[in-house]
């Protein structure tokens, strides 16, 4: 005899084996209108910290709607989504052309982002830091010549101003720096005298003392 | 307005009544229900007693009176004299549990979580732990397909090849946005080149099926000035004038020779058919003379 408990689990699982077995159906109406050829970029992108799972957020055309992305999310990738919110991004103003030039300012095409309430979770992948990533992505390699490039056009962007490159705090502690400048100092002053360890030829000791004496 | 104190004669005898017992006819009744039912209420004695109402000084009359564009005295304000300055705290107690409130887990300790492995958002991924490929990785590809390749193929083989190629263009964005905001290094321009086969091939796409269009508005003008096509849209498309069929050439077997051919012996007719095909075979095949090629059917 079945008691109730096994009665509800029974019926429990009956329901949960009949939902796996029944295919997956949209959430809303389907509508009417068909799309052939879409030719958009759908960009699945890493949320931003203390999201929760069950959002998804997609950077999208800015021709894009609401109804759009969840109909895309369905034909597309069979994923049902219960709303979806959007929000456009503003790009900061550039310049065009080399950044020393100091072309005329622009403002770049808007970016649309919406975010997808998820009916399943869906967990990224961890990011995987630069300097614990495989030989193979040659991490150490791209990051100094990004910090060359990066500081190059830093220094461009000085030069384009107008103004004077500036020592910074880490040039300033190149070794040596402090000792060249005090055997400058020492050798202006006249208490070293310089050589540079060259035997001269004979027939140069003249001119040699002559300047000595000016 | 300044006048309200000093209202004229005219307004001031209708509206300032002396508040004497006197002049009204029933204390105990409000004076709208006096005005509405005059005679039932004034049966009430007016010595009746009024000992639960509250005492006041003003009278009820008065209190009950309002004209148009009288003052609101009731305060509509419930939080009237709360002070977090004086620390009065709420005028009415509240509806609060004594029960223990949930300590919030750190979010380092909750346990984690899998994506459900079916999940369709994983049709953005390349691969499910490594988000971003190496550039060598990215760089392994083919070329993009042809228009050539693809005037063979039928609709449903290019509808389907178009949309590997709209996913795979949405999983290569995936990739370049989360390797250039995850600082992952190269392969950015791998990225890029791969992207462009896959538009080459959309293009293509794109250029077969406008062909296919321009044939068919090519064909349909040819249709509308050949006579053996019908366009009515009712009965055959089709109707041509004159065409050739051919006749099943059915051999009939008299009832000796099924017999024989039942006994295992080949008829006179198969026999030198056979004997036919000795004959070509000694025929060197170079010696005879090209065939003439026929034209097919018209059906």
């Amino acid at each position: 005899m079945a008691t109730p408990l096994a009665k509800i689990t029974e019926a429990a699982a009956k329901t949960v084996t009949e939902a796996a077995a029944a295919p997956l159906m949209p959430n809303f109406r389907i509508g009417g209108k068909k799309v052939y050829l879409p030719n958009h970029v759908i960009t699945f992108v890493r949320p931003v910290r203390n999201t929760p799972p069950n959002l998804a957020t997609f950077v999208v055309p800015l021709t894009f709607n609401k109804f759009d992305l969840r109909d895309y999310l369905w034909n597309v990738y069979a994923v049902r989504c219960s709303s979806v919110r959007s929000f456009v991004n503003q790009q900061p103003i550039q310049r065009k052309g080399p950044a020393d030039k100091r072309g005329s300012p622009y403002r770049p095409e808007a970016q649309k982002m919406m975010m997808a309430e998820l009916e399943k979770p869906f967990f990224w992948p961890e990011r995987v830091k630069g300097k614990d990533l495989p030989e193979e992505y040659d991490w150490a390699r791209w990051k100094e010549q990004e910090n060359h490039q990066e500081a190059h056009m830093r220094a461009s962007l000085v030069r384009g101003a107008g103004e004077i490159e500036m020592l910074t705090e880490k040039e300033k502690e190149v070794p040596g720096r402090e000792r060249l400048r005090e055997e400058a100092r020492e050798l202006l002053e006249g208490k070293k005298e310089w050589s540079n360890e060259v035997k001269l030829d004979e027939r140069w000791s003249g001119i040699v003392g002559e300047s000595r004496r000016q | 307005m300044a006048t309200s104190r000093a209202l004229r004669p005219s307004l001031a005898a209708g509206l300032l009544q002396p508040c004497s017992r006197l002049s009204l006819p029933s204390l105990s009744t409000p004076l709208f229900l006096q005005h509405q039912q005059p005679q039932q209420l004034q049966r009430i004695p007016s010595s009746s007693p009024s000992s639960s109402a509250p005492f006041s000084t003003s009278s009820p009359v008065s209190k009950r009176h309002v004209y148009p564009g009288a003052r609101k005295t009731r305060d509509n304000n419930k939080h009237r004299g709360e002070s977090s300055m004086r620390r009065t705290g709420p005028r009415w107690r509240l509806s609060v549990s004594d029960e223990p409130l949930p300590i919030p887990v750190p979010r380092a300790e909750v346990p984690k979580q899998e994506t459900d492995p079916d999940h369709g958002l994983w049709d953005f991924f390349y691969d499910r732990e490594m988000v971003v490929r190496t550039a060598a990785e990215t760089g392994q590809h083919g070329r993009a397909w042809t228009a050539e390749e693809l005037r063979a193929k039928s609709w449903d083989d290019l509808h389907s090849l178009w949309w590997v190629c709209c996913k795979e263009r949405n999983r290569l964005a995936t990739m370049a946005w989360e390797r250039e905001k995850g600082k992952y290094g190269f392969g950015a321009a791998e990225d890029g080149a791969r992207d462009d086969e896959i538009v080459k091939t959309m293009k293509s796409i794109r250029h077969v099926l406008t062909e296919r269009y321009y044939l068919w508005e090519d064909a349909l003008d040819l249709a509308k000035e050949d006579p053996e096509i019908n366009l009515s849209g009712e009965g055959q498309v089709y109707t041509p004038e004159e065409f050739l069929v051919e006749e099943d050439h059915v051999e009939e077997v008299s009832q000796e020779e099924f017999e024989k051919l039942k006994a295992g012996e080949l008829p006179e007719s198969l026999e030198q058919g056979e004997k036919k095909t000795d004959l070509a075979a000694a025929v060197d095949p170079s010696t005879l003379p090209a065939e003439t090629p026929r034209e097919a059917p018209r059906v």
